[in-house]
């Protein structure tokens, strides 16, 4: 029985050296959540909201008010909170996610498209409204309902400075749309195709359950 | 004798530790255990992503602080092993103990509990840094200076649970204080008209009641003498002896506020409400006695006040009370009655209880008598803050007044002097009492009657107390107006009395025999009380009957008399035996059911009188033989038989109930005698109130003596053809009695 015992809190005093076979991230107030896996160089709530209210005017920074959570991840180890932000094509996956309150005229005028032109107007590219001077390619469009809210899941290229780039985008909108869900993972084509099989994981495991 | 080795050793003779169990040697362990997988656990449910493997990691990693208890915990169970199996690492560790205990005592006990207070208190200001570190996500130092921030923050909520709470206290409060109310009523000089001069009858008490309140109002007289004013007095005795009244012309007489307190003031619903009332009465009592320098409070009925199951063991005060009997126990002395009446109603009855109940008697007793203890805020706390010592209460001047008829239901802890320091018996009044009573309130109405009439009438009413005089004279008048009349007569004074003491008659007319023996039954008793009872005078006797009696021959005392005398007893057993012994003789040895009052009262007097009085044949009390189990009294007849035959040491031995039966059957012998010799006064008196149904006790004597009453005429009775006639009339009531038919004889009327 000692032997059992003492078996058992060896056991728990080693867990205690081990780490977790991935990052999880998300918050517990927002109910949303994913996983990274490890290695993966985190970007801090904090320094991205230092860059963030760096030169920003006032409308910037009151809907910087409204952002409860966001975070930035990449597999590159010398990733900045300022490339987080850029659009520009990198090297290395980048990862940002941002859960923010929306004001009561956004929640009147929030829509699946508007969801999905929050970084390019993939809209207008679509019905031509817009010349696609930039080789935009829309490769699959989804519409995902999630326990906590419901949104759309894009993947689509552009050229950016002559590197084409490849954007995994997800967007979401509570449901009683009081509240955006934001997850972006992106990075030159020729990574996202050689980083692919991670990507999809990551996405896969974004969750949203609702606050 | 047990071994040393059997015995359990000490702690200071083992040379290890005692080895624990694997419960307490684990339980600690178990508890992180438990703790960890909660942990877990909720993360699990906090966050579907995790797998049980990860968030056992993740709660490895996050929660570090349950793995460095753990770690504490296995250090101290390492501890524990290695003295359980290691004496000198034991003996290390004691001798440590020993040395941080011995330096620990060398401050004193005081200090050491306010060193213990302040680590204490730190710890707690410790714990409470480490919580408000974790809800400001802050250091633990920096975050306790957050604690007043965060106090004011709450100060909305928490003034809004005070008023919550003070919401649900001042509804209790409220219903308290409204409940603590009425009862107590009180009463200003000149308020009240009634003066001593009111009270009649009872000038003795008066008297000693007028001195308590000229101490109260003059306390210096005493008090400068080094004496004290006496703070409580206790009316007790008979209801209707005008103890209320007393209290009222107190009222009326003294120059200081009077506090009425009702007897039901002290009843209530809650606990606590009593207490409350008890309380709140005192404190206006000091606060009068402060004001107007002295107070009197009268607790009226203060037997409703109750006891606490004592029984009062001290002087006796139990009253005579009525007592009726079939044929009359009325004949009997009224200390006879008394004693009667104490074994029926009294012996089994003297338990305690009732009353306010519930503390309210405890605090009456406190207040009455408690702590002179400094009393209000400032006096305690303000002056004490300061440095001052408190000042001691003033001389609070309350004069406490409590009537009761029933003393003995009262609190011993009560009547002991400084509560009630002194007790007066509001008696029956004297017969100069009665006369001034009889004066007062026949002065208020109009009549005929001359002062000796009066007097009279004040010896023939000897327990009568001012409430029975009023209503006597009162009856006394409706029967006048009845009578188309607006003056009181001597005769409806007596009809009035006749009326109030024996009450209705019933207006039953008695078959001709059974009247005859009813007649024959009571003039049996009273030839014998006019023969032998010297101490008491025949007051009426009648076979009129009643609600619950037959006939009734009533006796009076002719003064007032305080001691009894075993002749006196034997009297009254003589009267109470007349009635057996005569059925039997004028039946024909039969005798009717209606003796068995007298035969009860007989039997008690003579139980008595053999084992409590010492006039029977032994010495010893019954009582404390039955207290200390000793047995049944021996001494057979005294000391006029020796020991020494078999016959009389059987004698010796008999028990006190063969005793008393022989007392008993001396005492029948003796009256039968006497029956026999006065069976002409008996036929004569039976003649009397067959014709007359009730007479006077004068006239009683008067037929006795075969004289001229001032009702029935007894000279008729001198006559022997007369009296011929009586007997013949009473051998055809026998006749009947036996074949139960109608007498063939009327009464014979006398016809001059």
């Amino acid at each position: 029985m000692y032997k059992r015992i003492t078996a058992l809190v060896v056991a728990l005093v080693m867990l205690s050296a081990c780490t977790p076979s991935k990052q999880y991230a998300g918050s517990k107030e927002d109910g949303a959540f994913f996983a990274v896996p490890n290695g993966w160089t985190k970007v801090s709530q904090a320094a991205l909201k230092k860059v963030e209210s760096k030169n920003s005017n006032q409308d910037d920074l009151d809907r910087l008010s409204m952002v409860t959570y966001q975070i930035g991840f990449s597999k590159s180890k010398k990733i900045t909170p300022r490339e987080v932000f850029l659009i520009e094509p990198t090297d290395q996956p980048v990862l940002y996610v941002r859960f923010r309150n929306l004001f009561p005229e956004e929640r009147n005028a929030i829509s699946l498209n508007t969801l999905r032109n929050i970084i390019l107007p993939v809209t207008e590219y679509l019905d031509g409204t817009r010349a696609n001077d930039r080789n935009f390619q829309l490769f699959d469009d989804q519409e995902i309902v999630e326990k906590g809210g419901k949104g759309v899941n894009l993947l689509y290229s552009f050229d950016y400075n002559g590197i084409n780039e490849t954007v995994n985008q997800v967007a979401l909108f509570s449901n009683d749309q009081s509240k955006i869900y934001l997850f972006i993972i992106r990075c030159s084509t020729v990574c996202y195709n050689k980083n692919i099989d991670e990507i999809d994981q990551i996405v896969k495991s974004f969750t949203v359950r609702g606050a | 004798m047990m071994s040393d080795s059997t015995s359990r050793k000490r702690d200071s003779e083992r040379r290890t530790r005692v080895h624990l169990s694997l419960f307490d040697r684990t339980k600690f362990l178990l508890l992180f255990g438990l703790t960890y997988l909660i942990l877990v656990w909720a993360l699990l449910s906090e966050n579907p992503l995790f797998s049980f493997s990860d968030a056992a990691i993740e709660v490895a990693n996050k929660r570090s602080w349950l793995f460095w208890l753990v770690g504490i915990e296995v250090l101290r169970q390492l501890h524990f092993l290695i003295s359980e199996f290691v004496s000198p690492y034991h003996r290390i560790w004691q001798w440590y103990f020993k040395t941080v205990d011995r330096a620990l005592h060398s401050f004193s006990d005081w200090t050491r509990y306010r060193l213990s207070r302040v680590i204490k208190a730190l710890v707690w200001i410790a714990i409470l840094a480490v919580i408000l570190g974790a809800i400001y996500k802050l250091p633990p130092a920096q975050a306790l200076f957050m604690a007043p921030q965060a106090l004011w923050s709450a100060l909305p909520m928490l003034a809004q649970l005070l008023f919550a709470v003070v919401f649900v206290l001042i509804q209790f409060v409220a219903i308290f204080w409204f409940l603590s109310r009425g009862g107590i009523d009180t009463y200003f000089p000149d308020d009240i008209n009634t003066r001593f001069s009111d009270v009649w009858g009872q000038d003795h008490v008066v008297e000693r009641i007028r001195e308590n309140l000229l101490f109260l109002e003059d306390p210096e007289s005493i008090e400068r003498h080094g004496g004290y004013v006496p703070g409580g007095i206790l009316l007790w005795g008979p209801p209707g002896t005008g103890k209320t009244l007393m209290a009222e012309a107190m009222a009326g007489e003294t120059g200081k506020p009077f506090i009425f307190v009702d007897p039901g003031a002290f009843n209530n619903m809650f606990f606590g409400v009593g207490v409350l009332k008890v309380k709140s009465l005192f404190r206006k009592l000091r606060k009068l006695a402060l004001r107007y320098g002295g107070v009197v409070v009268f607790f009226d009925e203060a037997d409703a006040l109750g006891n606490r199951g004592i029984v009062t063991t001290g002087q006796r005060m139990q009253e005579n009370k009525s007592f009726d009997s079939c044929h009359g126990g009325n004949y009997l002395s009224e200390s006879a009655i008394n004693i009667l009446t104490r074994e029926k109603f009294v012996m089994g009855g003297a338990a305690g209880g009732g009353g306010g109940g519930m503390g309210t008697l405890q605090a009456l007793l406190t207040e009455l008598s408690g702590l002179k203890k400094p009393r209000g805020f400032f006096n305690r706390i303000i002056r004490r803050t300061l440095g001052m010592r408190p000042k001691n209460p003033p001389k609070y001047r309350i004069l406490v007044v409590m009537a009761t008829n029933m003393p003995e239901a009262l609190d011993e802890a009560l009547l002991r002097p400084g509560r009630i320091d002194r007790m007066y018996r509001v008696g029956y009044p004297s017969k100069t009492g009665r006369v001034r009573t009889y004066q007062g309130y026949l002065d208020k109405v109009s009549h005929i009657l001359e002062p000796e009439d009066v007097e009279k009438l004040a010896i023939m009413t000897p327990y009568s107390t001012g409430a029975t005089i009023k209503d006597m004279i009162n009856e006394a008048l409706i029967i006048a107006i009845r009578d188309g009349r607006t003056a009181i007569t001597w005769a409806d004074v007596l009809r009035a009395k006749q009326q109030k003491e024996l009450g209705p008659s019933e207006d039953v007319e008695y078959i001709e025999r059974e009247r005859h023996a009813i007649a024959i039954h009571e003039a049996c008793h009273a030839v014998i009380a006019y023969r032998v009872r010297q101490h008491m005078t025949i007051d009426l006797a009648t076979i009129e009957k009643g609600s619950d009696y037959l006939g009734m021959v009533a006796s009076i005392p002719p003064d007032d008399q305080f001691t009894r005398w075993k002749s006196e007893y034997q009297s009254d057993i003589l009267v109470s035996l007349a009635s057996l012994a005569g059925e039997r003789m004028f039946f024909d040895g039969d005798n009717s059911s209606g003796v068995s009052g007298d035969l009860e009262s007989a039997t008690t007097i003579a139980s008595l009188m053999e084992g409590h009085w010492g006039m029977g044949s032994t010495i010893s009390s019954h009582v404390s033989n039955r207290r200390f189990e000793v047995g049944a009294p021996g001494g057979g007849k005294g000391g006029k038989t020796g020991k020494g035959n078999d016959q009389n040491e059987a004698e010796l031995r008999r028990a006190l109930s063969d005793r008393i039966e022989d007392n008993l059957t001396q005492l029948l012998e003796k009256v039968e005698q006497l029956l026999k010799q006065n069976k002409k006064e008996v036929l004569a008196l039976a003649h009397a109130l067959e014709t007359y149904k009730t007479l006077p006790g004068d006239d009683v004597a008067a037929i006795i003596n075969c004289q001229k009453g001032a009702l029935a005429d007894g000279e008729p009775y001198s006559d022997s053809a007369f009296m011929k006639q009586i007997e013949a009339y009473h051998k055809a009531c026998v006749s009947a009695h036996r074949e139960h038919r109608a007498p063939e004889i009327p009464l014979p009327v006398y016809n001059s």
